[in-house]
């Protein structure tokens, strides 16, 4: 009996046309997820097709299936009741326990058999077109087999008896999508919050899915076992399994205990019995009652109050069902858990309760929310027909416009209610976590209401789903084109398929880079733009849902799209052509203001134009050029236009051992410069431009000798105009509240530009360019070893800038500042290089509020924004700490003033240049650091700069392999061991934290990780087991040997090289150090 | 005031001729709609509803051109559809409300008084306020009544009425109807041969899509008067009493069997002349249709 049941089930699925649509949808999501699981990983040597990538696929299983497992699972059940066969059913002579477990397994079967369709989607990836032939190996059916079993088996079981526990408890469906739901979330929270603060064991264990765990075993995989091995099952990952299949099994057996035709049946007879009964009480005389004639109207007024009231009645109708206030409920409980417990920050604490912080669940969660709003919108939209009122209403002399109208405001309420408890909660919250100064009202309702994927996003993807649904009139085909569509728009971008915005519907630029210093920044300029193209398009797409709905029987579509339609009138059909025109113009503007302008260009042409550079010029490199050897700089920031202006003269001069003839001279998109000799015995002449790739050629003539130089007047001006249309394109050198960018942003660079080259040897490899060995010159590059590691085209020298910016801003530059002058509505101030050091600049302007102080010899003062003064003490104790400790171990503090300043995020974390150190917002500028460890690293970060001001204010720091050990692990360990001798314990925190850092980012190598001794730049390398190790050497050797080794080097070497270093520290260290050096 | 129904044809994508050549003339009054199950009634009947396009032919009540000004018609339109679902999660009165709202009675006591007259008048005025899913069959179908009448509507079509409804509440139906349909033009279309008889003053046959005859009902009885003759056989005599006679129509009767035979004369002396009823007629029309095509 059961077998027959189940194959008669079985059969009954598999023929209907949905599962081919299902299993279609779920080939697409194998493919796609295989690519985005593999660019997770940069690894160079990582397969796509690796079992890593695999295991990865299989225990997410993707949204998409989700989705699909929660519509067909619940049928198995749920059927009987939806098309009231239990009549019947349950009267034949089955046992119902035999019936539950064929129906039960039946439904289980059925996901698993579509579940194949994602595995063979990952099967095709080498054939789709996605990957070079190179980046796939054999396929590993066993491990796939492997995590098919342990992975997505279980995972699928558990779903299934989630969904048919939940339809066996309430007789509903609701109660299985909530269970699907609730698993789905809290399998998010596990993995968001394991991202966020590094994957424990609670993460683990809480995760339904056992992607974390997954992932947590992936971590510790090196590349090769990462494309080979099965999947090891931790004790973590084995124990999650066995919880959750422990709740699988107690879920089916509590279903199949409880499971009976009786209890299946008994609600809904009983319900009726119950309404029959009441009904036969107390019923007056029926044909006693006259009926009344009332009044009737039909004009345009009575339909405008028809649309709002009957707008009123949806919006009841949605969200009276206890299924919607209850998912309403969870929504508000993990949003609510969200911003108590985590924070999406660099630094390794927790964040200061800012608004910002708690409007960040709208982009994590806001994929769900808007999945949701849709699927109501979509059950809203078909209501009638899904519960056989149609015939009905479509009878009713009311217009289409004002029914289906009254619909969209409905579901715009509901997503209106949604923003607005949002932002209750988000208040709420934020008190409660001891912020009720910080609330900014005015960014709540700007990110919960508005278009940065608040009620107004949700508003335009509610527009889709009623386009879609007019367009198709089948509630299901809705469901799965608009959910796709969106999961596709996504998908698309998130795995940089799709790169401009113009395409992403719905969506504004720079909904993910609010900076707590700028704001929305120079999004705030293309934003609205883009939300009013998409709102063209929605009113198109509302227009055109009202003319393609028709009432009735059958859709045909030659009547739907008769123009002589009366469902708008003419006024209601010009309407949307108007605004499609408008998107289109709009699209137009977009593209001029973006692509034309020169603000973007697709990461394929760059990469092309790259690899072109590269075959084109690398010949450069080979040329004697000049470098920079002396520099006055005077520059005019003008935020509100987003330009500056410069002049400066600059001696170039030829340190090499020939003539130069040619001058190369390389700018950028947005800088127009004109460049003019002075005062010497050559003549530069301008000779020709590449303007694709910004390099521009002068004659010198005579050719400039050996050891002379000539002095050129470099006038230019930088000025972005249109605008950026990613987050990728942050344009934060010329930003209006907090310009920070490198010197060389602005002026011309000399010669060849090595970091203009392609550094994946991936993308190398497929260009025709040879792979990279090391992405630094070797030791023994001679040419190399006698430039700066900072500033290749400049050799060391003083020079003096003048900045100019608006009043109200402060500028940031090198050097101490020598005057100040305030002219109008300008201030100037005037900067002079303290010691040689090479062009490692970095110019800047912002709104800032200062704090001066002063430690010993050092003026020092801190930039920083105007309500971030949480931890300015923090900070200023740290100067004073490490000027201290420079003056007292070191030798001498190399600067009169120091300046620290608060950035915006969009660049690194952290920048050391002369008397300046700029650290990111996101670096401790709002760290709760009511516990010590925040503490020790806001103390970390500014020790180990001041060091690297001691390192390069004292040397030349030759451009080859090992030089960051120089620049960033010798500080780093020289401020750790700063932090111990002060608090051994906040010390060790930080050592700890650093080598799980190593443990973790060493498998993101994309290229092979070298050792420390010929370490090249990455900063899982010198900045964690580059600071770890140099802090075990110098405690090894004590402070005093080791400052006594580093200054016999430094004066026994013009230019810096750590090779030349571990030399002379070899002999005093131990074999485990040496190793630690030597080998990976 | 009437409705026109003139050279109505509709054939489905799937091929199926639902309605063929369909002309009538529907006045004031209660008009049956006779057929068996498939014969195209609920076709016809969601045309003139609105709810279907036709492939030829037209529609007019009143002067308003159903097909090309569906709005208008809309306007005077109540329609009890065969089969129609509710809102799960509202009640009887707020459905009605709501609809009573659409069919365009702006003032809200009107609104009020409007639909609990009705409530009271299909005998659900103590349960308005209980969810529609969790009504019966039988107050479902008075639901639908009730809203098919909200607004007064002129053009009353109801499509199997009384399915589900006990025999007091039928009646209750009927009085309604008979009532309403004084002042408006009711099409009741049913495969209940007995609606049509007790309600009815002019009828139309329909079956294959076609009209089959159209009438008084009383007319369509006579038309057997003299010509219709009962007896009892044997079970086992049916096949011979077919091949011999023009069978109409054969029933069990106190456990015996009885056949109704059409002849100009007494077959035999076994028969005894029946005074037809419409039920009769009815299938003798269908039987003749039935003979016809055989012979085609």
């Amino acid at each position: 009996m059961i077998a027959s049941i189940f194959i008669y089930e079985l059969k009954r699925r598999l023929r209907h046309w949905t599962t081919l649509l299902f299993l279609a949808m779920l080939i697409f999501q194998g493919i796609w997820y295989t690519e985005g699981n593999f660019e997770y990983y940069v690894n160079e040597d990582l397969l796509m097709n690796s079992p890593a990538v695999f295991y990865k696929n299989l225990a997410g299983g993707g949204m998409l299936m989700m989705i699909i497992i929660a519509i067909v699972t619940g049928g198995g059940i749920y059927r009987e009741i939806q098309y009231q066969t239990h009549h019947w059913i349950y009267t034949l002579p089955i046992n119902e326990k035999n019936f539950f477990i064929g129906r039960f397994f039946s439904s289980y079967v059925y996901n698993v058999i579509l579940a194949l369709g994602y595995v063979l989607g990952m099967l095709l990836v080498p054939y789709s077109g996605i990957g070079e032939p190179s980046r796939f190996g054999p396929q590993p059916i066993g491990q796939l087999f492997h995590g098919f079993v342990v992975l997505l088996m279980p995972n699928i079981f558990l779903l299934t008896a989630i969904i048919l526990a939940g339809v066996i408890l309430s007789k509903r469906m609701a109660l299985g999508y909530l269970g699907i739901f609730a698993a789905v979330m809290l399998f998010l929270v596990a993995q968001t919050v394991s991202e966020a603060s590094g994957i424990k064991l609670i993460h683990v264990l809480a995760d339904p899915f056992g992607y974390v765990g997954t992932e947590q075993v992936n971590n510790t995989m090196t590349g090769i076992e990462k494309n080979t091995a099965y999947l090891p099952l931790s004790s973590h990952l084995m124990t999650n399994r066995l919880i959750w299949f422990v709740v699988a099994v107690f879920l089916f057996l509590w279903s199949y205990r409880t499971f009976t035709y009786k209890r299946m049946f008994r609600g809904l007879k009983t319900k009726q019995s119950s309404t029959q009964a009441s009904l036969n009480q107390g019923t007056p005389s029926p044909s006693l009652v006259k009926l009344p004639k009332p009044k009737v109207s039909y004009n345009l007024s009575e339909y405008v109050k028809k649309l709002f009231s009957l707008a009123n009645l949806e919006f009841k109708n949605i969200v009276r069902p206890a299924s919607f206030k209850i998912i309403i409920a969870i929504i508000l409980l993990m949003i609510t858990l969200q911003n108590l417990l985590w924070n999406a920050q660099y630094y390794i604490g927790p964040t200061l309760p800012l608004t910002s912080t708690m409007t960040f669940f709208r982009l994590s969660f806001g994929v769900f929310i808007m999945i949701l709003l849709m699927v109501w919108a979509g059950e809203l939209f078909f209501k009638e027909r899904t519960v056989g009122f149609y015939k009905i209403s479509d009878t009713l002399p009311v217009p289409v416009w004002v029914t289906q109208l009254s619909k969209y405001f409905a579901m715009c309420g509901v997503a209106f209610v949604m923003a607005f408890l949002f932002v209750f909660l988000g208040v709420a919250t934020q008190i409660l976590k001891g912020g009720i100064q910080l609330i900014d009202i005015g960014l709540f309702v700007s990110d919960l209401f508005g278009y940065n994927m608040g009620w107004l996003t949700y508003v335009i993807m509610i527009t889709l789903v009623f386009f879609i649904a007019g367009l198709t009139a089948n509630r299901m085909i809705t469901h799965v084109l608009s959910v796709g569509i969106f999961f596709v728009i996504i998908i698309a971008f998130e795995l940089e398929l799709a790169e401009q915005s113009r395409f992403a519907f719905g969506f504004v630029p720079g909904i993910e880079d609010y900076s707590e210093l700028t704001g929305y920044s120079i999004w705030k300029v293309s934003a609205p733009w883009y939300f009013l193209m998409w709102i063209c398009l929605s009113i198109f797409m509302v227009f055109s849902s009202i003319y393609l709905w028709k009432r009735g029987v059958i859709r045909d579509w030659s009547k739907k799209l008769k123009l002589s339609d009366r469902q708008l009138n003419p006024i209601g059909k010009i309407i949307p052509v108007i605004a499609l025109i408008g998107f289109f113009i709009l699209q137009s503007f977009i593209i001029t203001n973006v692509n034309n302008k020169g603000n973007f260009l697709l990461s394929s042409k760059e990469e092309k134009l790259s690899a072109l550079y590269e075959k084109t010029y690398s010949y450069i490199s080979d040329l004697p050029q000049p470098i920079y050897g002396g520099l006055d700089l005077e520059f005019e920031f003008k935020p509100q236009n987003r330009t500056v202006d410069y002049s400066a003269n600059a001696t170039l001069i030829n340190l090499s051992s020939k003539p130069i003839d040619t001058l190369y001279l390389n700018t950028n998109r947005q800088t127009t410069m004109e460049s003019e000799v002075v005062d010497s015995d050559y003549e530069l002449n301008f000779s020709w431009k590449d303007k694709s790739h910004f390099l521009s050629t002068y004659v010198i003539s005579p050719p400039l000798e050996p050891n002379d130089s000539l002095l050129v007047r470099f006038t230019g001006k930088k000025q972005y105009t249109g605008f950026s249309q990613s987050g990728n394109e942050p344009q934060a050198d010329l930003i209006f509240k907090a310009s920070f960018g490198q010197v060389k942003e602005y002026l011309p660079s000399i010669g060849y530009q090595s970091d203009k080259e392609l550094d994946e040897n991936r993308k190398r490899e497929s260009f025709g360019l040879t792979p990279i060995t090391s992405r630094k010159a070797g030791i023994n590059n001679i040419k190399q070893r006698n430039t700066h590691l900072l500033a290749e085209d400049s050799n060391a020298f003083k020079g003096t800038i003048a900045i100019t910016t608006n009043d109200g801003q402060i500028p940031i530059a090198p050097g101490r500042r020598i005057e100040e002058i305030k002219q109008d509505d300008k201030t100037t101030h005037i900067y002079e290089l303290e010691q040689y050091e090479s062009m490692n600049w970095y110019l800047g302007s912002g709104h800032y509020s200062k704090k001066i102080g002063q430690k010993e010899n050092v003026a020092t003062e801190i930039l920083y924004f105007d309500n971030h003064s949480f931890n300015i003490e923090i900070y200023q104790n740290a100067l004073h700490g490490g000027i201290g400790f420079v003056n007292k171990y070191l030798g001498h503090f190399p600067y009169s003033q120091v300046r620290l300043v608060e950035i915006p995020f969009y660049q690194d974390p952290i920048y050391v240049f002369p008397n300046a150190i700029a650290i990111s917002e996101k670096e401790g500028w709002y760290a709760d650091t009511a516990s010590h460890e925040e503490e020790s690293y806001l103390t970390f970060t500014v020790y180990s700069s001041l060091f690297k001001h001691w390192v390069l204010a004292n040397s030349n720091i030759a451009n080859v392999q090992g030089a960051e050990i120089l620049t960033q692990a010798i500080p780093g360990g020289l401020a750790l061991l700063a932090i111990a001798n002060n608090n051994q314990a906040a010390a060790d925190y930080l050592l700890e934290k650093k080598w799980q850092y190593y443990a973790k980012e060493k498998n993101d190598e994309p290229n092979n990780e070298p050792p420390l001794l010929f370490a090249d730049g990455m900063a899982y390398l010198e900045q964690s087991k580059g600071v770890v190790t140099m802090y075990h050497i110098i405690n090894h050797l004590g402070l005093e040997k080791f400052i006594d080794l580093w200054n016999h080097f430094i004066n026994d070497n013009q230019f810096l090289v750590f090779a030349d270093f571990f030399e002379g520290l070899k002999p005093h260290l131990t074999q485990d150090l040496i190793d630690q050096i030597e080998r990976v | 005031m009437e409705l026109t129904i003139k050279n109505l044809t509709k054939t489905y994508p799937s091929g199926v001729k639902a309605i063929d050549d369909v002309s009538l003339t529907i006045k004031t009054g209660m008009f049956g709609l006779l057929g068996q199950n498939g014969a195209g009634k609920t076709t016809l009947m969601n045309i003139v509803a609105t709810l279907l396009s036709a492939d030829k032919g037209s529609v007019a009540f009143d002067g308003i051109d159903a097909l090309s000004h569906p709005e208008e018609l809309r306007k005077h339109l109540g329609y009890l559809p065969q089969e129609f679902g509710v809102y799960p999660n509202v009640s009887a009165e707020e459905l009605l409300l709501h609809i009573a709202k659409m069919k365009g009675i702006k003032n809200h006591y009107d609104r009020k008084e409007h639909v609990n007259a009705l409530l009271n008048r299909v005998n659900l005025f103590d349960v308005k306020q209980k969810r529609l899913d969790k009504y019966s069959g039988g107050m479902k179908q008075r639901f639908g009544i009730a809203q098919a009448l909200l607004g007064n509507p002129r053009l009353i079509i109801v499509d199997e009425p009384t399915a589900g409804l006990d025999p007091m509440e039928r009646n209750r139906f009927y009085n309604l109807l008979s009532e309403i349909g004084e002042n408006t033009v009711v099409i009741l279309s049913t495969h209940i041969v007995e609606d049509v008889s007790t309600l009815c003053n002019d009828m139309a046959i329909i079956g294959h899509g076609k009209v089959y005859h159209t009438g008084k009902p009383s007319q369509i009885e006579a038309s057997l008067e003299g010509r219709l003759w009962q007896t009892e056989i044997e079970k086992s005599e049916i096949e011979q009493y077919k091949a011999d006679y023009n069978v109409i129509s054969n029933f069990f009767y106190m456990g015996k069997l009885k056949v109704l035979v059409v002849a100009d004369k007494k077959p035999n002396n076994n028969f005894i002349e029946k005074t037809p009823v419409l039920e009769d007629a009815y299938f003798n029309l269908l039987q003749e249709k039935e003979n016809k095509k055989v012979a085609i």
